[in-house]
């Protein structure tokens, strides 16, 4: 039997293969052959288009889904032959309204999952008031559930995530759907537990939430793991990607601005409006002397967003599911 | 793991998804009086006949089998971890899915009784079925006994229906089916031949219900007694091949990823 490793990476993942059968047709692979590591106390972003692997990933990890091939430990603990030990290591916290029993308290939701991570009724209790308290529901800790709003039931649903005192969490996509100021105070939640030791692996789709929380990102696509950098770091590294709108550009302008050089494109982007995109650094500048001299004032230039990244990196297909 | 703690929070849980099935009111004045009806309405066919023994035969057929029929409603109960999304969770949980599956539907077995005995002790004078105090708290025992039972086969194909989720109201329909033709609700199980019987004999709400007339009826304890231990023998049967049913869901949805996040 494996023993909990304190050093070891709260979450390593080497060769990951999971296959899935479909009727009449070959297996579709979800992961392929992917690799990860996340260390303790890391927020670890996983980003990628709809179908690309992230969530069979978290199944995997989270035990209720067997690997086909390969191999996946949670604080050195393997998610198919140490299941059980793994389990109490783990929150699991995805988004959407679903999760919760509608029809109960907060607390006792909380009080509920307490029970099945194996605290006592007292211990329970305490914990359930603690963490309300903590995601700000204290007050509201007595009401069913169904009254809630959506920043309220994904609150609790960290809460539930965390009932468990878990070393890593997972967190599916857990602010889809939520407005933004609840987005906001959702990742202040996020940032507090990076802060307390914990692991966090963040699947999203959200490039602002990926690149203020992550300490570092992995983009996946496939299946395959297509790079895993600091949200930063990669930014750098595509910053020559940068951008140029413009209004009230004449075509003839347009078609001198895309033979400048280091001008990879220009993209029409309304009646007179166009994106410009570079891939040489500081061929922005040439671009935007341009179109000024050219008396085109309405301009402005956008930094390389992790969307422009991940864009770039995934391809064209962008955000389109897999067939 | 404390087990204990596990299955008072499941039962509550499942207190509150009573909830969401019946106010008092819909309960009185829905699910009461629609029971009331079916057995009045069987009753009164005996009473047609003009034959009282058959007249207290299918009233107390009818009024029991509201106990097995209402506890089978726990085999749709137990997907409903499925519409609420928490299955995952709970697949996901130290404790795991077993013992709160099992134990969250245990409210059919409480309301089966209530609405059973009420509708066979409200009637019973009505149909010339004349019940002392002792022989009412008998009959009330023995239909709880009959609800506990059958709570199994219900648990049993809440079970198959988590696993062949497409299916989930056929498991129950069927065996309702069953148990309602060969049971000896309306028709004595001898009725039918012996192949049948033997069929029937697996049932627990077959010998719950047995139990309940033979009470009724004044028959000896050792009797009555006899059919109570054949309903929790095979009610057995049925809860270790719930639990078995459980467990191999468990296994094979994590080998074919048949739950999801969300589920």
């Amino acid at each position: 039997m494996s023993h909990i490793g304190i050093d070891a990476p709260a979450v390593e993942v080497r060769a990951l293969v999971r296959d899935f059968r479909t009727r009449g047709g070959p297996p579709r692979r979800a992961l392929d052959a992917f690799d990860l590591t996340v260390a303790p106390g890391e927020v670890h972003g996983l980003l990628g288009p709809n179908g690309a692997g992230k969530t069979t990933l978290c199944k995997i990890l989270s035990t209720i889904l067997l690997p086909t091939s390969g191999s996946a430990a949670v604080h050195g603990l393997d998610v198919v032959a140490d299941a059980k030990r793994v389990r109490p290591l783990l929150g699991i916290v995805f988004g959407g309204e679903r999760g919760l029993y509608a029809r109960m308290t907060a607390a006792q939701n909380l009080r509920f999952w307490a029970a099945l991570y194996g605290l006592g009724r007292r211990e329970g209790r305490r914990r359930a008031a603690e963490l309300l308290d903590r995601v700000g529901l204290a007050p509201r800790a007595d009401e069913p559930v169904e009254t809630f709003s959506r920043g309220m039931k994904q609150r609790l649903h960290l809460a539930r995530g965390l009932v468990g005192d878990p070393r890593v969490l997972l967190l599916d996509e857990p602010t889809v759907g939520m407005d933004p100021v609840s987005a906001h105070e959702f990742r202040d939640l996020v940032e507090s537990l990076r802060a307390e030791g914990r692991a966090v692996l963040l699947t999203t789709h959200d490039m602002a939430e990926a690149e203020a929380l992550c300490d570092r990102v992995s983009f996946i696509d496939g299946g395959r793991l297509l790079r895993c950098e600091d949200p930063r770091v990669l930014g750098e590294l595509l910053s020559r990607h940068e951008r140029v709108r413009a209004a009230g550009v004449p075509a003839a302008l347009a078609e001198r601005i895309a033979a400048l050089p280091g001008v990879e494109r220009v993209r029409e982007t309304g009646p007179g409006a166009v994106l410009v995109e570079t891939d040489r650094g500081g061929a922005a500048l040439p671009v935007l002397r341009t179109l000024v001299e050219a008396g085109v004032t309405d301009v402005s230039t956008a930094p390389p967003t992790l969307e422009e990244v991940y864009l770039h990196l995934i391809g064209e297909r962008g955000m389109a599911v897999r067939p | 793991m404390n087990a204990i703690a596990v299955l008072r929070q499941t039962m509550w849980s499942g207190w509150t998804d009573l909830r969401i099935v019946y106010t008092p009111t819909t309960w009185a004045f829905g699910w009461m009086v629609r029971v009331l009806c079916q057995v009045v309405f069987y009753s009164t066919l005996g009473s047609l006949l003009g034959d009282p023994e058959r007249t207290r035969y299918l009233l107390v057929g009818a009024a029991v089998f509201i106990a097995a029929n209402e506890t089978m409603m726990a085999s749709a109960s137990t997907t409903w971890e499925r519409l609420s999304g928490t299955l995952a969770l709970l697949a996901a949980a130290p404790a795991g899915m077993v013992t709160v599956l099992a134990a969250r539907s245990w409210f059919w077995i409480a309301t089966g009784t209530v609405s059973s005995s009420i509708a066979l002790l409200a009637l019973a004078p009505v149909f010339g079925l004349g019940l002392g105090a002792g022989e009412a708290a008998a009959a009330v025992a023995l239909v709880f006994a009959t609800a506990l039972t059958n709570y199994a086969v219900g648990l049993c194909c809440g079970s198959l229906s988590l696993r062949f989720h497409r299916m989930r109201n056929v498991f129950s329909n069927l065996v309702l089916l069953t148990m309602t033709a060969f049971g000896g609700v309306v028709v004595p199980v001898s009725f039918w031949p012996t192949g049948f019987q033997w069929f029937a004999a697996a049932f627990p709400a077959v010998h719950g219900l047995e139990a309940v007339r033979l009470a009724v009826g004044g028959a000896p304890a050792a009797a009555v007694l006899a059919a109570v231990g054949l309903a929790f023998a095979t009610a057995a049967g049925w809860l270790a091949v719930a639990a078995a049913s459980l467990w191999w869901f468990q296994r094979d949805a994590r080998r074919t990823g048949s739950i999801d996040f969300g589920d």
